[in-house]
């Protein structure tokens, strides 16, 4: 298994819809699993045609579109992990005017005034924070169809990740300034103290007793394919524990490992990412 | 391509009025400082313009950049363009580097190197739509914009 760390600072910020909101589009304030799993597979969609292979973005099948690199590299990830390194976040909902297109009734469909709409637009605003995230990836697994395919090994999944230039829609810049592949294996459970006073990363949750500001939430599971795919209807969902402000919701920070005391964090590159196997 | 960057090059020049009411909404702003990142056939992105240092920092992460592509077997050919304004920029002489000091000058190097780098061909000697709108040149007139309407 290879932990992909890759460190990233944003631009402005990023949004991150909820599941199916539509005409009312607040945002999560901590960026969910599949933002970075797309990401990186946009990486690799670049890293392949680079080498002269072509890579659709999407492709249309039975009526429907779905992206077929980010299907096929949701299934190598097992794990996901994000954290503010410098910053935070704060939420707020500005008017905009936006396209609403995948929004409209087919009865209104031909009605041009339809098409755009000043709605209610959620941001998590984190100008000049930086940040991490990390995916945990099985070596050798296989991405890509045909002639575009590619087995991850540590340098494809590094270029890959320095490929990355947003996370979420377009409008969600961020520059990557550092990318590091590590043995998941030589990752050692964590015996310094100052790891543990680095802010920690949201990590999959395992069940038991969770200190506050960690609460748990749900996200779409990267690796059902439905999740790739334009059916709007409800895929599988990962338990996530991310933290939250006690003092404002809308605001987040990341509390440093130290206030997880009864799960196991292991020690990689420096960082401590929880594994929730224990 | 073409049209994308045109239509960038004509917010940056103060060409695109933004705001729901005109009349009320009338932001003074000019182009102080400015870092943009051409590359092929991976992509570079920009350092955001939060610390006072980013048109530095935009050049070394492009440097670093390549250096990674390499590293995975990918010669990656870069070009930064900076608008100095201001600020400090201690890389702006490098040779990966082009830096101007009107903002005129870095919207119209912004098309011509936007099209190299997009596979087209750069735009012809003197052609239209490389150059900021007539208007939109002088500092005054895109302090305020007013009168533009």
């Amino acid at each position: 298994m290879i932990l992909l760390s890759v460190r990233l600072l944003f631009h402005w910020g990023f949004w991150a819809r909820p599941l199916f909101m539509s005409a009312r589009q607040p945002t999560m304030t901590v960026p969910p699993p599949t933002v970075f799993v797309g990401a990186l597979a946009r990486g690799l969609a670049e890293l392949l045609r680079a080498r002269g292979r072509g890579v659709p973005e999407y492709r249309r099948a039975g009526g429907r579109y779905y992206v077929p690199l980010a299907q096929s590299l949701g299934r190598c990830v097992e794990r996901v992990y994000f954290r503010l390194v410098r910053g935070g976040v704060s939420a707020a909902v500005d008017k905009t005017r936006v396209f609403q297109g995948p929004y409209i009734r087919l009865e209104n469909l031909s009605d041009p005034s339809q098409r755009f709409a000043v709605r209610d637009l959620g941001k998590a605003y984190a100008p000049g924070a930086e940040a991490e995230f990390a995916v945990l990836v099985r070596e050798g697994c296989e991405v890509g169809e045909g002639d575009a395919r590619i087995a991850l090994d540590a340098a494809a999944l590094v270029a890959a990740a320095h490929a990355v230039t947003r996370l979420g829609p377009a409008e969600g810049v961020v520059a990557v300034a550092d990318v590091a592949a590590m043995r998941w294996e030589d990752c050692v459970e964590v015996r310094d103290v100052k790891v543990l006073d680095v802010p920690c990363p949201y990590f999959p949750w395992g069940g038991g007793e969770l200190p506050p500001p960690w609460r748990t939430t749900q996200f779409l599971d990267w690796r059902d394919e439905r999740v790739w795919s334009d059916q709007r209807v409800q895929g599988d969902v990962v338990v996530y524990a991310v933290p939250e402000s006690e003092w404002a919701p809308l605001r987040v920070e990341f509390p440093p490992c130290s206030t997880l005391s009864k799960v196991k964090i292991v020690e990689c590159g420096g960082l401590g990412y929880v594994d929730p196997r224990v | 391509m073409h049209a994308a960057l045109l239509a960038l090059a004509a917010v940056l020049s103060g060409d695109v009025r933004t705001g729901g009411h005109w009349s009320s909404y009338r932001p003074l702003w000019r182009l102080e400082s400015a870092a943009a990142v051409f590359s092929g056939p991976m992509p570079i992105s920009a350092a955001p313009a939060v610390d006072e240092d980013y048109l530095d920092e935009t050049i070394k992460l492009a440097r670093a950049k390549a250096e990674a592509y390499k590293d995975a077997g990918i010669d990656v050919g870069y070009r930064v363009l900076v608008l100095r304004g201001s600020r400090q920029c201690q890389l702006c002489g490098s040779g990966d580097v082009k830096a101007v000091d009107a903002a005129s000058d870095f919207v119209k190097r912004l098309v011509e190197l936007g099209r190299e780098y997009a596979g087209g061909s750069p735009p012809a000697e003197g052609r239209q739509g490389a150059e900021p709108q007539e208007g939109a040149g002088g500092e005054e007139q895109r302090m305020g914009r007013g009168g533009r309407r």
